[in-house]
């Protein structure tokens, strides 16, 4: 069955991205991003969004990329992701943000199997046009897997006993 | 297409409330079994909720609706004298339908079971009574108009309805007070809607009022008129399809609703609302006059429309806040409920009083709280209050008392739960605390420490560890929560007059008094109640583990680098700043950039997958669009703690 949905293309790092359009919010060009001191990697800082206090993640260290460029301005992409019945914002940081896509589903092919340095989790496969690549991320997986690691890496790292007992001294 | 998941999802909120009005109702009756009103209010509770149920197709609630109306149907006619059996096991219904309200299927293995055991004991009752639990509602033998026929309704309900805002369930509650009827979900070409049947003849008049509401979305249709042979279910066919009863015996799995249950609408004074619009239309016209200043490049008219912009947004906030207030009173229920299961249970007579139960909390507030006030509840009436006999060998009234009492004092709330039962045993609590290890065999505290060892983790002194309070972990945790909404408890006694336990709290939590400060670019907020003082243009030398102590009143503080234990990038700064933190009487140094000012902070949560960066407590938007980050100084020094061993 042949579906034609609509994608918005983005470029972090020196890949070529498409996102489904239903799936961003909004986007936001000129965001002050506040750091969070002590945050993990992937993420830069958090925006207020809607009275909601955003992560804004850098999609170049969540997929590792190996050659950064220098931190310019970033593009902000909010993210709606569904997560077990819940839907919460996330917003990512990109290079730019380019064209808005229409891609048929059978134009859509998998990923081959090796050659990628990233997890091929995130991405449902490749669509070429003009002779650009883009990836199609699945932003769902991406955040899901990316919030589950996070916390688990901090898990395993510390073995703090956290819950020290509160007595008060008489 | 419309979405009857939307109407479903509304019919279960409205299902709640009255479950909740059946079970205030029926505990008032249970005190007194004469009030025939409430008995007649209880029935009509039913019958709305079988009726409207069979529209959502919540089959075991008509089941279990019909045979218990039954009961209160025979009550009215006396032919049954309602007593506290029936009162119990209408009480147990009403938990079990909350249950059923989520299991629509009946999946749930101990639905199943309940529903089959009140079945049965309805039947018990039934037999008592020499009554058959097939004989049918007595069918009003008045003589039905000669205008009178059978109906069909067809009700096709548009996007309309749910905009109107309109209750079904009571809608449906006129229908059924003029018949019985059957109903169920249908399609035609017309699309989906609800066939509802009347059982009795009526005429036309008498079905377009009870459809009054929703007549315009009706299709009346006479059946006998139209000579539509339809076959019309009568009750006995009804009855008859209902499951077998099996034999009595079974003991009624009893699930009191004591999670709390925590719905998401609240309901909000008018006149608060009117005020909100009222600031709304202020904002419009000084929002006007601030462009047409601006347009005019007048000065003047421009700070004029500021200053009132900034005045009317103090007030918006202040009124927003007080939309999410609600009273006490929404507790009372649970509360009520509590003690009449405990006072059965533990065999115990209580009277349950309540004084400023109007005084308001945050709805945030109001949802946690109530666990911990059920906890100190059960405390009292397990280990305060006497047994009958007991308190009638003191000379006291056999029934006890517990009074909850609430006022409003300032920015604070005060919560009152007192008994009046026989105290605090203090010798007693001492020997278990030394026994325990809790304190040191030869300390000497006062009364007052005595007493707030019952907060101490792993206390109990109860001979047998009854079930209900457990083994002490109970009032540590009531404490901790109560702590973490900002707030204190107290607790007073006196021996053989009671106890009284006072609770203190914020009546808000998402405002707080913070101080701001600076480390490297970025700012905090830490709330003022955490700082005792500060020391400023000292020299703080750190260890080389970042280490430090300071003098401070005779005591030796650990100090705390902010900015090595945020891992920001350190810069030369000589002249620290110093702040004296002290929370849960745990006192120690905070060294910092800048400190700059007082700051009001509206605290907006972190998300979870911040969870780890426990010091984290929330953030607040500053006057810049910057945030500021909410520190929890505790887990700070815990965690520096820990880091040095």
């Amino acid at each position: 069955m042949k579906q034609i949905e609509t994608y918005l293309s983005f470029i972090s790092g020196s890949e070529r991205f498409a996102v489904n359009v239903m799936q961003v919010l909004e986007v936001l060009q000129k965001q002050a991003v506040t750091t969070l001191p002590n945050a993990p990697d992937t993420i830069v800082g958090v925006i207020n969004f809607r009275g909601d206090i955003v992560p804004v993640y850098d999609f170049r260290k969540v997929f590792n990329f190996q050659n950064r460029t220098e931190d310019k301005k970033h593009a902000i992409l909010i993210f709606a992701i569904e997560n077990d019945d819940e839907t919460t914002h996330v917003a990512a940081a990109t290079d730019a943000v380019k064209d808005v896509l229409e891609i048929s589903s059978e134009l859509i092919k998998p990923l081959p199997q090796f050659g990628y340095h990233f997890n091929p989790e995130f991405i449902k496969g490749i669509y070429m046009a003009d002779g650009l690549s883009y990836l199609i991320l699945d932003v769902n997986k991406v955040f899901n897997i990316v919030e589950m690691n996070t916390v688990n890496k901090y898990m395993e790292s510390n073995d703090l006993n956290t819950e020290t007992n509160n007595t008060p001294l008489i | 297409m419309i979405d009857f998941t939307e109407f479903k999802d509304k019919y279960i909120q409205d299902a709640a409330l009255l479950l909740d009005s059946l079970e205030s109702d029926l505990l008032m009756l249970g005190k007194n079994l004469a009030d025939k009103s409430l008995a007649d209010n209880i029935y009509r509770y039913l019958h709305t909720l079988k009726g409207s149920g069979g529209m959502y197709g919540f089959d075991k609630i008509v089941e279990i609706t019909h045979q218990l109306e039954h009961i209160y149907k025979l009550i009215q006619e006396q032919e049954i004298v309602l007593n506290q059996a029936i009162i119990q096991l209408s009480i147990s219904t009403g938990d079990h339908i909350r249950n059923l309200l989520s299991d629509t299927d009946l999946v749930q293995k101990t639905n199943i079971e309940n529903q089959k055991n009140i079945i049965s004991r309805i039947a018990e009752i039934l037999e008592e009574h020499q009554i058959s639990p097939d004989s049918a509602h007595h069918t009003n033998s008045t003589t039905p108009d000669t205008n009178s026929s059978l109906f069909e309704v067809h009700f096709f309900p548009d996007e309309n309805i749910s905009k109107r805002n309109l209750n079904l369930i009571n809608v449906m509650r006129d229908i059924f007070m003029l018949s019985e009827c059957n109903i169920s979900l249908q399609q035609n070409e017309k699309g989906e809607y609800w066939c509802i049947k009347f059982l009795k003849p009526c005429t036309r008049e008498q079905v377009e009022d009870a459809l009054f509401f929703i007549v315009d979305d009706c299709e009346i249709i006479d059946i006998q008129a139209s000579g539509n042979s339809k076959e019309i279910t009568t009750k006995q066919e009804e009855l008859h399809a209902i499951a077998e009863m099996p034999k009595a015996g079974e003991s009624l799995i009893i699930n009191t609703h004591e999670a709390a249950s925590k719905s998401n609408r609240l309901q909000v004074d008018i006149s608060r609302l009117n005020t909100l619009s009222f600031l709304v239309s202020e904002l419009v016209t000084s929002k006007s006059a601030l462009f047409t200043g601006i347009h005019e490049r007048n000065m003047e008219i421009i700070s004029q429309s500021a200053e009132r912009i900034d005045k009317i947004s103090r007030q918006f906030h202040a009124n927003v806040l007080t939309l999410r207030l609600v009273p006490l009173k929404d507790l009372t229920l649970k509360f009520k409920r509590l003690i009449h299961d405990l006072s059965i249970k533990l065999n115990k007579k209580v009277d349950f009083i309540t004084q400023g139960e109007e005084t308001e909390l945050d709805k945030g507030i109001i949802d946690e709280i109530s666990l911990p006030i059920m906890h100190i509840i059960r405390n009292c009436i397990d280990h305060g209050l006497d047994t009958p006999e007991m308190r009638q060998l003191q000379g006291k009234t056999e029934t006890g008392i517990i009074k909850l009492f609430a006022y409003k004092s300032g920015n604070f709330v005060f919560i009152q739960i007192s008994d009046d039962g026989k105290g605090i045993d203090t010798r007693k609590i001492l020997s278990k605390a030394i026994e325990k290890g809790l304190i040191a065999p030869d300390s000497k505290p006062t009364e007052k420490e005595i007493f707030n060892m019952i907060f101490l983790p792993g206390l109990s002194t109860a001979e047998e560890l009854s079930e209900i309070s457990g083994r002490g972990i109970g009032m540590d945790i009531v404490k901790r929560k109560i702590q973490d909404l900002r707030g204190e408890i107290y607790v007073d006694s006196e021996k053989d007059l009671g106890s009284i336990f006072t609770i203190k709290l914020q009546q808000n939590i998402s405002i707080i008094d913070t101080m701001l400060i600076q480390c490297g670019n970025s700012k905090f907020a830490i709330p003022v109640e955490d700082i005792e003082n500060f020391e400023v243009g000292h020299r703080i030398d750190f260890w080389v583990n970042a280490s430090a102590t300071f003098q401070y009143k005779n005591e030796i503080l650990p100090v705390v680098n902010l900015k090595k234990f945020l891992n920001i990038e350190e810069s030369d700064n000589l002249k620290t700043k110093l702040i004296i933190v002290n929370k849960y009487s745990k006192r120690f140094g905070l060294v910092v950039d800048r400190i700059i000012g007082e700051h009001q902070a509206v605290v907006k949560p972190l998300r979870k997958s911040f969870r780890h960066l426990s010091y984290y407590t929330g953030a607040s938007t500053l006057g810049d669009g910057t945030l500021a980050f909410l520190l929890d100084v505790n887990k700070i020094g815990q965690l520096s703690e820990v880091k040095q061993t």
